[in-house]
Formats: structure tokens, C-alpha cells, sequence
């Protein structure tokens, strides 16, 4: 649910926030998933896996896929906050995420 | 490694690392380009996922 959840919720967010989903995938298969589920913020097509490992989302080369991580960086370019989650605790990464930056802003 | 340790991720307040990679419409996004704004990273496994 985390993907209709940032589509939902962005829009209240800070305008000086940009969004971007990560995957493995291809742009064939991003666009598909952007146009089903009306994204819109860019999903990046991170093919050769360099931002999964520059990120810590994935271990090697092989790995099929990124593990759910969310990372919000900051307007100078450090990491603001990085949280993982279970396959349990979806929701409750990005709403805490969210929840982060509304503090953040008021 | 579905049932390893958790990840250990890069360390707040630490630089994050610049890329240059393609979105779903084939546009080039570095997050050099981004300074000045605030980015949310959202991995996720596939793009099939429920969203």
C-alpha cells in the first residue's frame, strides 16, 4: 500500500519535496505501474542496481529486488532520515515517514 | 536474506550518494539536480507490487 499512499498523501506534503520511487525494473514495466496506479512522482528505473547498493538496498549485483526502504534527503544533499521495514510494517514506514515531514514543516 | 539481519542503511547526516539513472518516461535524474529540494527515496521490490 505504500505506493498508493505516497500518490494519496504527497499532495499535502511540502512543495519543496520531490518524490521519487526506486526499482529494479524496467522503464516498460515502471510505466505500466505508473499508469495503473496514477503515480505522480517519477519511478526511477535502477536497472545496473548502482543506486540499490549506493543505497544499501540491495547486497550485490544478483539481487532481484530492492528491499523496501524509504530515505528522505535533505536540501543540501544529506540523509535526513533512512527507515526499513518488514513486510508487516509497510504502513507504518510510510506513515511515519510522512508524519516526519509534516513535523518538519510546521 | 529475506530472514537476515536488517539492513544496515546509510547513517543520518551522511552525504547521499549522487546517481544518474532513467525514470519510467526515459528521463535522466541525477540527484545533483535535486539540490535545494527535499528527496523521498521510496524502494520497492517490483512494479508489480499491490500498490
Amino acid at each position: 500500500m505504500q505506493g498508493k499512499g505516497l500518490r494519496d498523501r504527497v499532495p499535502q506534503l511540502t512543495p519543496n519535496l520531490k518524490v521519487f520511487g526506486v526499482s529494479f525494473d524496467t522503464m516498460a514495466a515502471n510505466k505500466a505501474f505508473a499508469e495503473k496506479y496514477g503515480f505522480g512522482f517519477p519511478l526511477l528505473c535502477d536497472t545496473e542496481r548502482t543506486m540499490g547498493l549506493a543505497y544499501h538496498a540491495a547486497d550485490d549485483l544478483e539481487a532481484r529486488a530492492p528491499r523496501r526502504i524509504t530515505y528522505i534527503i535533505d536540501a543540501e544533499g544529506l540523509i535526513e532520515s533512512a527507515e526499513a521495514v518488514s513486510l508487516f510494517g509497510i504502513k507504518a514506514n510510510v506513515n511515519a515517514s510522512i508524519a516526519r515531514l509534516k513535523g518538519h514543516d510546521t | 536474506m529475506i530472514f537476515g539481519k536488517p539492513p544496515k542503511l546509510l547513517p543520518v547526516g551522511a552525504p547521499a550518494p549522487d546517481f544518474e539513472v532513467l525514470d519510467h518516461e526515459g528521463r535522466t535524474v541525477t540527484l545533483a539536480e535535486q539540490r535545494g529540494s527535499r528527496v523521498l527515496l521510496w524502494f520497492y521490490p517490483h512494479a508489480s507490487t499491490p500498490g
